[in-house]
């Protein structure tokens, strides 16, 4: 031991205390191991501060974001008009071209991120829906409900857009069924309803660099529909978040009266819920109701990484995993 | 996956599972790469994708009906406004030449499936001015 200089004893047959044999760096520490030993150590760093969640996860709660648009023509976003500034949307087909940016962009609440006077999503302000949050009370989540359009076109009617986060907390991959109900209708061959998931190419939040997307399900049902069976399974990868995907159109009832029909159901211990390694992902969850994304307003997503940042800024604000 | 046909044999629902609920019989079971088709066709015994010009027709189909909803809804709209100027009481205080502007716009609305270019090129009449 070096040398050690005390000026009193104070407590003969104290606790007997082995220190370090070499110095420290400038502003270390002597560290206990509560058992005598002590040596050098550095000061304790807390980790970059991150966001509360939204909830707790693994508890059964699960959540999705969505809006709407309660506006005739689904030709784009967000102006919603053939002559408008935008480009084409198809929403059978949200899953896949140019559709998909729009989607998301539409469905975390502004369909022209870049934008500067345009309308958000719909080509109006009688009903468009902010980005909001909405957690299931038993197997379904979503909703079923009639609406008022102004313009009472029956056809390219209005739509809901919802994002639900699904983890795979386990170390083996897991094939997961989703059921969804969705209204529909298909006239101008712009409408349709579709359930697709997005699956990162890495588990880990802040690695992600490309997206991959697949349908499950769709609907191009010609005759007003107000509720049309979505249904199909995905393989999630292990420790992995997929987000699964919504979109439907309005069906006309009667004069100006429409049916917006967008929930999933069945999201319980029988069935999407049955392996209890798969939850709802509340960080990611979160991260989509909070989240600055600043998604570019157009490209192609599936396969590239445009989608990245919906992982990478949720690392960043809700911690990563 | 399975699907469903409309009477035009044209897919109208798409799903990758069936729920409990659903009976198979009445769902035809497809091979999962026609998934990423624009559109599925059942074109007699075989279930194809359809090609673009077979969309294309049926949506010109759909939107020529719509169309037609579209205007015979609003020429039932006029119709109803212009319903209280045929009231008796009240037409018969209107002279023979506004009876004749009215009775004349209402039969043009009525008509109005009549015209060569409807649903998509129509001419609504206007109002009459009294």
């Amino acid at each position: 031991m070096s040398k050690l200089v005390v000026d009193t004893i104070q407590r003969p047959g104290g606790a007997t205390l082995s220190f370090p044999v070499t110095d420290g760096t400038a502003g270390q520490f002597l560290k206990s191991d509560a058992s005598g030993n002590l040596t050098f150590s550095d000061t304790y760093v807390f980790p970059s501060p991150t966001l509360p969640i939204l909830a707790q996860e693994g508890k059964g709660i699960v959540g999705c974001v969505s809006s709407f648009t309660d506006r005739n023509n689904t030709y784009s976003s967000p102006q919603w008009s053939s002559s408008g500034p935008w480009t084409t949307y198809t929403n059978y087909n949200a899953h896949d071209d140019n559709n998909l940016i729009q989607f998301i962009n539409m469905a975390l609440g502004d369909g022209l991120p870049q934008g500067t006077s345009e309308w958000f999503i719909g080509d109006d302000d009688r009903g468009s829906g902010p980005r909001a949050v909405q957690f299931a009370t038993g197997d379904r989540l979503g909703y079923k409900r009639d609406r008022l359009q102004w313009s009472n076109s029956t056809s390219n009617g209005g739509h809901t857009f919802r994002i639900m986060p699904i983890r795979n907390t386990s170390a083996a991959a897991i094939s997961v069924p989703f059921y969804a109900r969705c209204s529909d209708y298909y006239s101008s061959g712009y409408e349709g309803t579709c359930m697709f998931v997005l699956t990162p190419n890495t588990s880990t939040y802040s690695t992600v660099t490309t997206v991959s997307s697949t349908r499950l399900s769709y609907g191009q049902t010609s005759t007003d529909q107000s509720g049309t069976n979505l249904t199909g399974s995905i393989s999630i990868p292990a420790n992995t978040t997929v987000l699964v995907c919504l979109a439907n159109t309005n069906s006309y009832q009667t004069t100006y009266r429409f049916k917006d029909t967008s929930h999933w159901y069945y999201l319980n211990s029988s069935y999407t819920f049955s392996n209890t390694n798969i939850v709802c992902d509340m960080r990611m969850l979160s991260s989509l109701y909070t989240s600055n994304f600043n998604l570019p307003n157009t490209g192609t997503c599936n396969g590239t990484g445009i989608l990245a940042p919906l992982w990478t800024k949720t690392a960043t604000n809700f911690g990563d995993r | 996956m399975f699907v469903k046909f409309n009477e035009q044999n044209m897919a109208k629902e798409v799903m990758g599972l069936l729920p409990p609920t659903e009976n198979p019989a009445d769902w035809t079971v497809v091979s999962d790469e026609l998934m990423s088709a624009r559109r599925i066709i059942k074109d007699g015994d075989i279930i194809r994708a359809a090609t673009d010009a077979e969309c294309d027709a049926e949506l010109n189909t759909l939107r020529v009906a719509a169309a037609a909803n579209k205007m015979r809804w609003e020429r039932d709209q006029a119709l109803t406004l212009s319903d209280s100027l045929v009231l008796p009481d009240r037409f018969a205080k209107f002279t023979a030449a506004q009876q004749a502007t009215i009775t004349t716009y209402r039969e043009a609305l009525r008509n109005l499936p009549d015209q060569p270019g409807f649903p998509l090129e129509v001419t609504i009449p206007g109002a009459p001015v009294l």
